[in-house]
């Protein structure tokens, strides 16, 4: 392997750079706004001129919203310690570098939701996929809930990071009833059950399983890389809820109508704890 | 020989270095990894694909050394 060292760093750099370095510290000096003596003005003429650039490049309407930061790192953390909020969601890539990673890695523990889509070995990304995830995580539970509520449920959850597997046995537990899921009947995103057979997991699936795996069981048939895909935390993974049979009909009738997915994937019986068949 | 270091990496980002240094040859790869589950996963992974693994716990790092 030959480290180009490249991407972060360039050299050599552009016709220019060098002599505009140059002519700032020997011909201005100066300062920005400091005061209004000749090689201040100057300084903040540079600086006023590079800020218009970069609007320009961006097509960015007003050049005093550039902010200029001392690298890309430093950059990259004020962007996103900034913009970002707890219950924000972030969709990249997995080629991403340290300074994008480790900020967004240190968000999630603050309760960012992170969805990292899987490139090939070949350090390629399927678009296909990112559409996909972006699509569905994009999806609010508000409208689901809105067809839910007209025909009455016993209880719901949202789906998100414990995972169908840990919500599931939550809504369970706190009803004092077991819920049996059909596997075949579980839908997945494109991309999904591919990775999960290449064994592509997150850290939060581990987590997921040793939270909950006492309290669930598994048919003998389910292969290991089902298990852990129903252990894989979800950045938006819809809403499960349990109603009476009798109104089985009317809910799906309703989601068809307006167009909405909806699938049959279990039955609550007497017990506790969570099965998978 | 090869050397893949995904210390302080999470998961599944250990498995995809490994896939990446499995898919160019050059065996017997080393992977050094922190956490149980970063050794588990990456042991599957190249298990998946064709791999024997064998792991040495050295302190509180794993070494996982890769072969066809």
């Amino acid at each position: 392997m030959i480290y180009f060292d490249n991407a972060a760093t360039s050299w050599p750099k552009p016709p220019g750079v060098a002599e505009a370095m140059v002519h700032f510290i020997d011909d201005v000096g100066a300062n920005r706004g400091r005061s209004a003596h000749r090689l201040a003005v100057e300084s903040g003429r540079i600086v006023y001129g590079a800020r218009e650039a970069v609007a320009e490049l961006f097509k960015a309407s007003d050049p005093l919203r550039v902010v200029f930061g001392h690298n890309v790192t430093e950059a990259l953390n004020l962007a996103l310690r900034g913009l970002l909020h707890a219950g924000d969601h972030v969709v990249t890539s997995s080629m991403e570098h340290n300074s994008m990673m480790r900020p967004l890695r240190a968000l999630e523990e603050q309760g960012v939701e992170l969805t990292v889509v899987q490139c090939s070995p070949e350090g390629l990304l399927d678009p296909a996929g990112v559409e996909a995830a972006v699509q569905s995580m994009k999806k609010l539970n508000r409208d689901a809930a809105h067809l839910i509520q007209q025909v009455g449920a016993n209880a719901c959850t949202d789906i998100t990071g414990f995972a169908l597997l840990g919500h599931g046995y939550e809504m369970a537990e706190k009803s004092g009833v077991r819920l049996r899921f059909h596997v075949e009947q579980l839908p997945f995103v494109e991309g999904a059950v591919q990775y999960a057979d290449e064994w592509l997991f997150p850290g939060g699936t581990c987590k997921n399983e040793q939270a909950y795996e006492h309290k669930v069981h598994f048919a003998p048939t389910i292969p290991e890389e089902m298990q852990q895909l129903l252990y894989t935390p979800e950045t938006s993974g819809g809403l499960l809820v349990a109603l009476p049979a009798d109104r089985l009909t009317r809910l799906t009738g309703l989601f068809a109508d307006e167009g909405r997915p909806c699938w049959i994937v279990g039955e609550v019986t007497e017990g506790e704890g969570v099965e998978v068949a | 020989m090869a050397t893949v270091d995904a210390r302080g990496l999470s998961c599944p980002q250990p498995v995809i270095l490994t896939r990446k240094a499995i898919k160019a040859g050059g065996f017997p790869i080393e992977v050094l990894v922190e956490t149980v589950t970063s050794r588990e996963n990456v042991r599957r992974a190249a298990e998946k694909l064709g791999c024997r693994v064998d792991v040495e716990a050295t302190g509180n790092e794993f070494k996982l050394t890769v072969t066809k």
